[in-house]
């Protein structure tokens, strides 16, 4: 019986766990890998993985995020190809060239820093939302679908994560973002 | 397009800066499409294990109930063998029929034309052409190739670069990029005097790259 609940217990969690990360995991396997065939089985690995590892893990995004890097690392080495299109854009960016000509790859580097600052975000679906507005570009009746929002409360809420990303650069000294564009 | 991309500011910004990865409409459907049948699979993989158990041990409870005089030896050794049976049919049914054979690796450096922002995309193109020759010459025919498209096709290694000018000369900045793992694994910078001088650049930069190359293990 103890059991018993112990492994509903888990398996609301997991469920819970999953509503919340699919759409920013598939989205992100989606753009590194191309197919969206490809990336739901992948994404089904990465999430098999997770429920095995409920108990232990502890920041489930940024765990997920590992595992679906791992598990694209795995599928590229499968197909034996380049993983031209999948590379990390992180590379490709971070170009010497690009990095020659101005301020662009220090620049990338101080938005990516604040974008990943955990202080933007008050819990782990305003990190979401921002990922899937953001990043993805979802529409906020999209992304809220997900997110068990309604289509204002996700722009309110994406409103006010841009506000306090906004207020960071600032405080990095960009004071506008023109100067940025 | 989303209304932030519209307004143009953050999502601009990430846009502008490489940090973004659109999705289009119909990838985004076909997630919310999607969305249980994932599900449904992952539940699948994960509960059969449990379900097989306890199905197993809800026979044997059965058969023990409705009196049967079966010991628990012969009961687990028929389990073990039907278990066996069962796997050796599952693994049958899910083996590929044929394994495709892994593919060749046609060329193996792949080169992006480089960028440039004081000379235009041909000084770029030329300056690729010209590593790409230097790297023929130097380790064979087929060694090296331009990128046509997105993709890097089968190679081993990727060659990003940039061609600026800079005081009266012209800078040749080279990166290799391991394609597999995405680590950049050799970099160099040239200068030459003029744009036309872009050979000699190149052949200084596979210089230093054979130089590499010997200390390490490569496919070729």
């Amino acid at each position: 019986m103890t059991r018993y609940m112990i492994r509903s217990k888990k398996e609301r969690e997991f469920r819970e766990c999953y509503a919340l990360h699919y759409p920013a995991v598939l989205g992100y396997l989606v753009s590194k890998v191309g197919s969206i065939d490809d990336a739901e089985d992948i994404c089904q690995e990465v999430f098999i993985r997770l429920y095995g590892n409920l108990e232990k893990v502890r920041d489930r995004r940024s765990w997920l995020m590992t595992a679906a890097r791992f598990e694209i690392t795995n599928y590229f080495n499968k197909k034996a190809t380049a993983r031209s299109d999948a590379a990390d854009i992180d590379d490709h960016q971070d170009d010497p060239g690009l990095a020659a000509q101005d301020s662009f790859a220090e620049n990338r580097i101080i938005i990516r820093d604040v974008i990943e600052d955990p202080a933007n975000y008050e819990d782990e679906k305003e990190r979401i939302l921002f990922d899937l507005i953001a990043i993805y570009q979802f529409s906020y009746k999209e992304a809220g679908r997900y997110l068990d929002l309604t289509r204002w409360q996700a722009e309110y809420k994406y409103r006010r994560i841009e506000k306090r990303i906004l207020a960071r650069l600032n405080e990095k000294g960009i004071k506008e973002l023109g100067d940025l564009l | 397009m989303s209304k932030i991309e519209k307004n143009g500011s953050l999502g601009g910004l990430l846009g502008q800066y490489g940090l973004d990865a659109p999705l289009s409409p119909e990838i985004r459907a076909r997630m919310a499409g999607d969305y249980d049948l994932v599900y449904r699979k992952i539940s699948e993989k994960t509960v059969r294990p449990a379900l097989i158990a306890a199905l197993a041990a809800w026979i044997f409870f059965l058969v023990k109930k409705a009196g049967i005089p079966v010991p628990l030896a012969k009961m687990t050794a028929a389990a073990a063998v039907t278990a066996s049976v069962c796997a050796g049919a599952y693994i049958a049914m899910n083996a590929p029929m044929s394994t495709p054979p892994a593919q060749e690796i046609a060329q193996t450096v792949t080169i992006r034309p480089f960028v440039s922002r004081s000379l235009d995309a041909k000084a770029g193109v030329a300056c690729a052409e010209a590593l790409r020759q230097a790297l023929d010459d130097t380790y064979g025919r087929g060694f090296s190739r331009l990128a046509s498209g997105p993709g890097m096709g089968n190679s081993r290694w990727a060659v990003f670069g940039a061609v600026e000018k800079s005081a009266g000369s012209v800078v040749m900045i080279v990166k290799i990029v391991d394609a597999r793992t995405s680590r950049t694994v050799f970099m160099s910078e040239e200068k030459c005097a003029a744009q036309g001088d872009c050979d000699s650049a190149a052949g200084r930069v596979v210089k230093k790259f054979a130089g590499w190359k010997g200390k390490t293990k490569s496919p070729r």
